[in-house]
């Protein structure tokens, strides 16, 4: 019998996209008809034939303006990460990209984020000279140092002297071994500041902190942890320490 | 959780050399197909939470890279028909001059490649060389995927045609096979 298939199944045949019943049939079909066979022969062809014609442009080199202007937008798209991410939290294991290279461009768009959003005076973005130490908001520098050096990651306490709770978020070392320390502070307004704070020479140093009005759901607004992800990046943050590493830590401290 | 944008721009330098191939043979120009390019790794960077990541990224991008290259010649035709393909003659004709010559070389595959209506050689590239199936390539084009078989098959019997890759003279045997 011949069966009378057209060009498309014959195609599809070859392609790997026909059912297996109406497969079976073309190779029933097969044996006894040459012209089936040379149809077989023309999809397979010409499939194998543009493959190898094609192939030698992908050998091309990209050129370097495409190359370089395509890298450098992934480098800045890695820096202010999908704000729809979970902020990085101990134990999630963040990626740590460490390309010194484009640190500037990190810490250019930390800046420029937590710039747009308006931080006051918190704002300390690389503030290692700043002289002021732990002010942050009008909270109590020292209850403050007390609440890094003695809160566990993921504990939160209420600080002596305001209507304040300070919630401990990560501890990690900076790329100079430096101890630092990510937390929260709910202000009595009920906007939070998110911080970093590393000790240097025993004494603690806020180095980043982003006020955020806080939501109806108490969390703040993506943007600052944008900002956050954004600062950590560009400071090559190390990961998180994990609680016993922490704890030893916090020991250890002058 | 996956970070979509990383896992987007993580893929995305890799597969330059493709998405330019593809844009090579979608504006015949490559110094239109670089700015292509580059203006579709823009668009992909900026809309990577849409990328589903257990879908491939390779479909999703020609589609970004075609849709802006789709984009930018309807802008440019501000008058006049845009013709229906389907309607249009196939380039090469089935004369028999040209099957009647020695298969050709190589190159002379890419000049039959190139000498395709853009919407079969689409449609060829897309399946026979970057391997997409017929539903992910319907996706990309935005076309049904009858129309993807029809023009696929055009295509390739064009390219047949072209460059003599099979003879009408029934050289090959009754052994063909799928399997070979």
């Amino acid at each position: 019998m011949m069966a009378a298939f057209s060009d498309e199944t014959v195609m599809r045949y070859v392609d790997g996209e026909l059912d297996d019943e109406t497969s079976a049939q073309v190779e029933a079909a097969l044996a006894n008809d040459p012209e089936l066979s040379r149809r077989i022969e023309l999809f397979a062809e010409t499939r194998l034939a543009a493959q190898e014609a094609m192939r030698r442009m992908l050998d091309e080199p990209v050129p370097d303006a495409l190359k370089g202007a395509v890298e450098a937008m992934v480098a800045k798209a890695k820096a202010a990460p999908d704000p729809t991410l979970a902020t990085w939290r101990v134990g999630s294991g963040r990626p740590h990209i460490v390309s010194p290279a484009n640190d500037w461009m990190r810490l250019a768009a930390a800046a420029c984020i937590a710039g747009a959003l308006g931080v006051g005076a918190g704002m300390l973005v690389g503030g290692e000279t700043e002289p002021g130490g732990l002010r942050i908001a009008n909270v109590d520098a020292d209850a403050v140092a007390t609440g890094l050096r003695s809160i566990p990651t993921g504990s939160e306490t209420t600080l002596a002297g305001a209507a304040t709770r300070f919630k401990a978020i990560a501890t990690f070392r900076d790329s100079r071994q430096a101890l630092c320390r990510e937390f929260e502070l709910d202000l009595a307004d009920r906007s939070t500041v998110t911080s970093v704070a590393c000790s240097v020479d025993g004494n603690w140093v806020v180095r980043f902190a982003v006020n955020a009005p806080a939501g109806d759901d108490g969390y703040a607004p993506a943007s600052s942890s944008e900002a956050l992800e954004a600062y950590l990046a560009a400071i090559n943050a190390g990961a998180p320490l994990s609680e016993t590493e922490e704890k030893q830590a916090l020991d250890q401290l002058p | 959780m996956v970070d979509r944008k990383a896992a987007v721009a993580d893929q995305l330098v890799a597969f330059l050399p493709n998405l330019r191939r593809f844009a090579i043979s979608l504006c015949r120009s490559r110094e239109t197909a670089d700015d292509l390019v580059q203006a579709a790794c823009e668009r992909a960077l900026a809309s990577a939470e849409r990328f589903e990541p257990d879908t491939r990224f390779d479909a999703w991008m020609f589609r970004i890279l075609r849709n802006l290259w789709i984009d930018q010649v309807r802008r440019q035709k501000t008058a006049g028909v845009q013709d229906d393909i389907d309607d249009r003659h196939d380039i090469v004709g089935s004369s028999g001059e040209r099957e009647t010559e020695a298969r050709l070389t190589l190159k002379s595959v890419s000049e039959a490649i190139d000498e395709l209506v853009d919407e079969q050689r689409e449609v060829l590239l897309l399946v026979c060389v970057e391997e997409l199936s017929y539903r992910e390539t319907a996706d990309v084009l935005g076309i049904p995927i009858g129309t993807v078989m029809s023009r696929l098959a055009r295509a390739r019997k064009n390219l047949a045609a072209a460059t003599g890759i099979v003879s009408m003279d029934g050289r090959y045997g009754p052994s063909g096979s799928r399997d070979e």
